[in-house]
């Protein structure tokens, strides 16, 4: 009963789900019986969000002990941070003041500042990923030089037959490429979830 | 009686319900469809293995999707080669580190890897640490992977499942850390990110065919042939259909549009 339950859930569900996206006219309630079972899952993900919580507390209370960790302080603050912010988000708002603070001050910035960083970690894989070291990597190389170019400023005043290369490379090899991709991995998705629907793949289940 | 604007869709859907069930029963009476080799499947066990000689942890992400939304195949993908990945850990008694980013992801992933130890005999060994909910927020996510692979000095690092702008940082960092890379995604954005940084990479249909092509399980096998029907199918589409449109012809568009 353990495994049947849940797999007769999943079934239930995904039919559901499918029926209302394809035989809608068969059925007219089936779109409230739809978006009934997607609001489930919104309220079990917010079940699953304490969960979460709860895991982040007790790894990082694990590694605030400083004879297993020198930088101890480190757990400290995620945990007064997510305090803080938690805090001030369910006893006084998000609109309150407290959390638009943490929030516009500390939280936006720090985002910000991860993705401007992203800069260098593109350059510092450019760097290995340009080496010539193979008839791809030169293909690559030659590739990435002329859609650089031709997309820049300066393509233009080096010949007009740049960013016309550039064009051609990112519209038919490129296009070609992820389209064939997109329907490989579309054909999967399918097979995944039929898989997952019928109960032969057994993921989301915690593995069999 | 079928919603108007998804006919070819639904019958298209239906082909490959019904190829998938042709070939899975197939595949049950015993003709195994050929499975081409996949590097980056294959190289999973080696990662381990380097990370066990190292004496250092595994770092695994099965994506940063949740398991409801568009984007669950993937992360089930990923999920099930989580369950091979933490098998070989439990095997060889190495650390794990598994980054959660999607709450609902975190209790599915935390009891497949006790599965995995406990199929090993090695239920004592699991520890909260080996999967870890970082964040659900993208940056902050990707700041704490950084730290993880960086702290630890991760010996191998397997992500497989759907990733957005983070992906840079996550297999760069990797990288950084000496980390042996593997990684999967089907988001055309992100493929050449993980092309261009990590060692082996899953792209598109291979991360799905992953945990079949890794159980050996013939069902499964049988699933990964009926793909093979749809694309053909589908290239039989585009080649018709660029034929009759230059031509003149909407027949094929017009089916599609139905």
């Amino acid at each position: 009963m353990r495994r049947e339950v849940p797999l007769a859930i999943a079934f239930v569900t995904g039919a559901m789900i499918l029926f209302e996206y394809f035989l809608q006219p068969l059925w007219k309630d089936s779109k409230i019986w739809a978006q009934m079972l997607q609001n489930w899952g919104t309220v079990v993900s917010g079940f699953a969000m304490g969960l979460a919580a709860m895991n982040l507390i007790t790894v990082n209370l694990r590694r605030m002990d400083p004879k297993r960790n020198v930088e101890w302080y480190n757990p400290l603050i995620l945990l007064l941070g997510m305090a803080a912010m938690a805090g001030s988000g369910v006893f006084l708002g998000t609109r309150s003041a407290p959390w638009q603070f943490l929030f516009k001050n500390i939280f936006q910035p720090l985002g910000s500042a991860m993705f401007a960083l992203m800069i260098f970690f593109i350059a510092s894989a450019a760097q290995r990923a340009f080496r010539a070291r193979n008839l791809e990597a030169v293909v690559l190389l030659v590739s990435g030089i002329i859609v650089m170019l031709g997309r820049a400023p300066i393509g233009e005043l080096i010949g007009l037959w740049l960013p016309a290369w550039a064009d051609w490379l990112v519209k038919v090899p490129s296009l070609a490429g992820n389209r064939a991709v997109m329907m490989g991995a579309a054909l999967g998705m399918v097979a995944t979830a039929f898989r997952a629907l019928v109960g032969i793949d057994r993921a989301y289940l915690g593995g069999e | 009686m079928i919603t108007a604007g998804k006919i070819s869709t639904f019958l298209m859907f239906v082909l490959m319900i019904v190829s998938i069930e042709i070939m899975m029963s197939r595949a049950k009476r015993g003709h195994l469809p050929y499975v081409r080799r996949i590097a980056g499947i294959e190289a999973m066990e080696e990662a381990v293995g380097r990370a066990t000689e190292l004496g250092t942890p595994v770092f695994y992400v099965p994506g940063r999707t949740e398991i409801n939304t568009a984007g669950a195949a993937q992360t089930m993908a990923g999920l099930e080669i989580l369950s091979y990945v933490s098998e070989l850990t439990a095997k060889y008694g190495t650390e794990l580190r598994t980054a959660i980013a999607a709450p609902n992801v975190q209790p599915v992933a935390e009891e497949i890897v006790r599965q995995s130890y406990i199929k090993q005999g090695k239920a004592e060994a699991i520890k909260p640490e080996f999967v870890q909910f970082l964040s659900n927020e993208q940056f902050a996510f990707a700041a704490a992977c950084l730290d993880i692979m960086h702290r630890e000095r991760v010996g191998a690092a397997i992500m497989v499942g759907e990733f957005q702008a983070e992906t840079m940082m996550l297999v760069e960092g990797a990288a950084q850390a000496n980390a042996i890379t593997i990684c999967g995604t089907s988001r055309t954005f992100q493929i050449p990110f993980f092309v261009a940084a990590a060692d082996y990479v899953l792209i598109g249909e291979e991360m799905f065919a992953g945990g079949a092509y890794l159980s050996k399980d013939p069902v499964k096998l049988g699933s990964i042939a009926a793909q093979d029907i749809g694309k053909f199918v589908g290239t039989a589409f585009i080649i018709i259909g660029a034929i009759l449109f230059t031509m003149g012809n909407k027949t094929l568009l017009n089916f599609i549009k139905m």
